[in-house]
């Protein structure tokens, strides 16, 4: 039987690298006694997946893993089970059966929601911020280059594209930003890109503000070609 | 977004990202323990001074771990040594070491308690006591600092360490850290100053407090006297041990780290000590008597570890496996019992017999990793002197065996530097390890895949052992040593030889054997920017040797002399339950080549039964 499980990644818990924590979902698993799949080959991995990574330092509450157990199980009771082997900052939200056919969902991904906190001692560059992203929203296209990792070559790229929506809030002693921008295998950015180029229209540094960044949901788009939010997906 | 508990949290939220391997600083881990404040009335970091991820493999550590745990008002927490990118910004932004399990200052806690694995770690124990905001010598530090308590392999000569501690736990800890818990707790109670509670800790047998012992030295450098200078601290301080295994503590819960560490597996202890007597190793002699843990017991540990941990691989420890006195059925029955829980199981040196050719190719993975034969010296008179009980016959017959079944690689090891070693000793390296490719020859025809894997480490006279007395080999002399084989081996194309860097083994030596006078060459080798030695990239020799300089100490004294039996030795307060005179017997009999048999069948006699039950 083939499991979606939306989990959430908070606190410390953002320091823990991928890899790790599909090591840290693999042992939980087997703790919980749930029989994994396994692939067949020469080295068998258990069928299971994250969707997406997500960028070492950033926390999340909308991320997604997939994987296949041997027997069939109530995704509410694979849920709690989950939750409860779990440390401190990563909880598991929700379960739910996926079709066995069904491509990993991961591959499926197409938009996410973020929320990225700034904070900085001078309120002046509040404003800045403010003006930076009201300008980036209402240019056409805005590029920034980037070093293609194989190549090494530098290739342009308009990030404007990529940002559907931008709102900022004030909070109490930060600024929030609230994006939806493409995410996936087809088209993505990774929300550090952004606001390094708010950065520089603003005219302020790194060391100017302190910046958390906190994935809230990821969409996919459905049979019917609306986008839906992971947990819909059947 | 932006809260943390503490102004410490924060700084070091702040830090992390900025450095290799994050996961290292954290803490978080599954099963680590952390208890609500309020119900916690005495805390000990707990600290192994190498990085996490060798840290976090160390038995000892979760063992103490737990125990400490147990108690219910008692918080232990782990502290590990920074890499030197984190120590660079915890310095710059005044973050002092901390504890994983409640981000507090080590400072903080009652007792710094720190395990010394081996003897390269002794800087980065210095380096750690000031990271944590401390004075390192012992007389230095304030009323309000912690304790702090040494303890580890490493501590069966603790002299060098002297100056730095408060006191040593000397052997076992698990039945001695309840007992200086119990010491604690009366102490805070009483109100009294540190000095009591020190005083308080030399009525528990095993406890050694270096400040109340005063070393006097001859002319020649050599001991003359060492003085008490509390009337009631012990003459001797006899180690600890565990006598009953089954009733001893063992962590069926371990805290599962989230990176990989190098250990990152389920594993029990089978058992304690070892009976061969072999004379070059200190672990056979420091921890006498050998004790079994029942296969019902160890069976029992493995389940409720895999359960707890998850883990994908199991591992069972000892000194020499085979030794186990029902270690067929030991093993079938673990195998079973991996098996029925996906969990692959990796065996270290069995002996090769017939059973272990069918367990070791039951098991996945052997083939690849290879036989391994630790033959210690190139002939059997060599054998002999150190009393290592395996013969070529076997290894060749094992070997052919092995080819039979189809393997391809071996592994030998061996030592340079031995007591009474000469260069045709060393030339029988290279024989044996051309009459096993010959043998691989007869049964395949051809060298074909074939690898053979000679690492050859450097002889270290230890503490407690019967080639205490020993000088060390210079490291010219290694070198030679290592060119000599070198050269003999390099016809042989399947065969690739290894071996230990010598000035390293040097300074091992050089701080095995020391005494408190070398407590202020380590000072000033941490001043010089010394830490992490045992690694490779961190080594700085010269530095060392310029801190023996600038401390006008002698390290050949202590690692190329012939100490003599009638001197007081610096370890002489410490005992391991083993007669010094056992020592000198079986050195003597090394200079006639004679054996020892393993005392398991029969007794000879080393006095540990004398303190212990055998
Ligand atoms: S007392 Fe005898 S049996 Fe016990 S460890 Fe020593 S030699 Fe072996």
């Amino acid at each position: 039987m083939k499991f979606l499980v939306k989990w959430t990644k908070e606190g410390d818990m953002r320091y823990i690298s991928h890899l790790d924590i599909m090591r840290l979902f693999q042992r939980a698993i087997k703790r919980k006694g749930i029989r994994m799949k396994y692939t067949e080959g020469y080295s068998p991995h258990p069928k299971m997946s994250i969707a997406q990574p997500l960028s070492l330092g950033y926390t999340s509450v909308g991320e997604y893993f997939e994987f296949e157990s041997l027997e069939d199980m109530d995704p509410e009771l694979v849920r709690e089970l989950l939750d409860s082997a779990m440390p401190e900052g990563i909880r598991m939200d929700s379960c739910s059966v996926l079709r066995e056919t069904k491509k990993a969902v991961g591959a499926l991904i197409t938009a996410g929601d973020y929320h990225v906190g700034i904070r900085m001692e001078d309120p002046e560059g509040y404003r800045k911020i403010r003006e930076a992203a009201r300008w980036f929203m209402e240019q056409p296209s805005v590029t920034v280059q980037k070093v293609q990792k194989k190549s090494g070559k530098i290739k342009e790229i308009d990030i404007r594209q990529k940002v559907r929506e931008l709102e900022i809030q004030q909070q109490e002693g930060y600024l929030l930003l609230s994006l939806k921008v493409d995410t996936g295998s087809q088209s993505n950015l990774n929300p550090e890109v952004l606001l390094e180029k708010l950065r520089e229209r603003a005219e302020l540094s790194g060391g100017d503000m302190e910046t958390m960044i906190e994935r809230v949901e990821m969409y996919a788009e459905s049979a019917e070609g609306t986008e839906i939010p992971l947990y819909f997906l059947k | 977004m932006f809260e943390y508990k503490t102004e410490l949290e924060k700084k070091i939220a702040r830090s992390v990202m900025k450095v290799e391997k994050p996961a290292r600083y954290i803490g978080g881990e599954l099963n680590a323990i952390r208890k609500p404040d309020d119900e916690v009335s005495m805390r000990v970091a707990f600290a192994f001074p190498d990085m996490y991820e060798i840290g976090m493999s160390n038995l000892g550590i979760q063992i103490l771990y737990k125990v400490l745990n147990d108690i219910p008002d008692v918080q232990c927490e782990r502290v590990y040594a920074p890499d030197v990118d984190f120590e660079a910004i915890m310095r710059d932004d005044d973050i002092p070491l901390y504890t994983l399990e409640t981000k507090r200052a080590v400072q903080e806690s009652d007792i710094f308690a720190i395990s010394v694995g081996y003897e390269m770690l002794v800087t980065n124990v210095l380096n750690m006591i000031d990271l944590a905001g401390m004075e390192v010598y012992a007389k230095d530090r304030k009323e309000t600092d912690p304790f702090i308590i040494m303890g580890g392999p490493c501590t069966y000569n603790p002299e060098p360490l002297a100056e730095f501690a408060d006191a040593f736990s000397i052997g076992e800890g698990e039945e001695v850290w309840p007992e200086i818990m119990e010491k604690l707790r009366e102490w805070k109670a009483s109100g009294a100053p540190k000095i009591e509670f020190l005083k308080s800790l030399c009525e528990i047998e095993g406890m050694y407090v270096p400040g109340f012992y005063e070393f006097e030295y001859n002319e020649d450098g050599t001991i003359r006297e060492i003085r008490k200078l509390y009337d009631k601290a012990p003459d001797h301080i006899e180690k600890r041990i565990i006598q009953d295994m089954d009733s001893a503590p063992f962590p069926t819960e371990p805290v599962v780290p989230f990176m990989s560490t190098v250990h990152d597996r389920a594993v029990v202890e089978i058992f304690r000590g070892c009976t061969r007597g072999c004379r070059f190793c200190q672990a056979g002699m420091i921890y006498r008597p050998v004790r079994e843990r029942s296969m019902e017991k160890i069976r029992e540990i493995v389940e409720e570890q895999l359960k707890a941990t998850g883990y994908e691989e199991l591992s069972i420890l000892s000194l020499s496996t085979g030794d186990y006195s029902r270690v067929e059925d030991l093993v079938t029955d673990l195998m079973q019992l991996c098996r029925d829980n996906d969990v692959s199981m990796s065996l270290p040196s069995l002996r090769l017999d017939s059973f272990s050719f069918k367990v070791m190719d039951e098991i996945q993975g052997y083939k690849k990793s290879g036989l391994t034969f630790a033959v210690e010296a190139g002939s059997q008179r060599l054998r002999n002197v150190i009393n290592k009980d395996i013969t070529e016959e076997h290894i060749y017959s094992a070997s052919r065996q092995a080819f039979e079944l189809g393997w391809h690689s071996i592994k030998l090891y061996f030592m340079a530097g031995l007591p009474g070693e000469t260069d045709e000793d060393l030339a029988g390296i290279a024989d044996i390890a051309r009459n096993i490719m010959n043998i691989y020859k007869e049964v395949n025809g051809k060298i074909g895949r074939l690898s053979i894997h000679v690492s050859v480490s450097n002889f270290v006279p230890k503490p407690h052992t019967p080639f205490q007395w020993f000088p060390q080999d210079t490291d010219e002399e290694f070198s030679r040593k290592h060119e000599l084989v070198k050269n003999l081996i390099k016809p042989m194309k399947c065969v690739r030889l290894s071996y230990h860097d010598s000035q390293t083994s040097y300074l091992e030596g050089v701080l095995a054997r020391g005494d408190r006078r070398m407590c202020k060459t380590l000072v000033e080798a941490v001043r010089l920017g010394c830490k992490f030695d045992g690694w490779r990239e961190h080594f700085d020799y010269d530095k060392w040797m310029q801190a023996f300089e600038n401390t006008r100490v002698d390290p050949d004294f202590y690692a190329r002399r012939a100490w003599g039996y009638d001197e007081i030795l610096p370890w002489d307060l410490i005992g391991t339950g083993v007669d010094k005179e056992f020592y000198l017997r079986e050195n003597e009999k090394a200079h006639r080549g004679e054996i020892t048999k393993d005392c398991r069948e029969g007794c000879q006699m080393c006095g540990v039964n004398t303190v212990f039950i055998c």
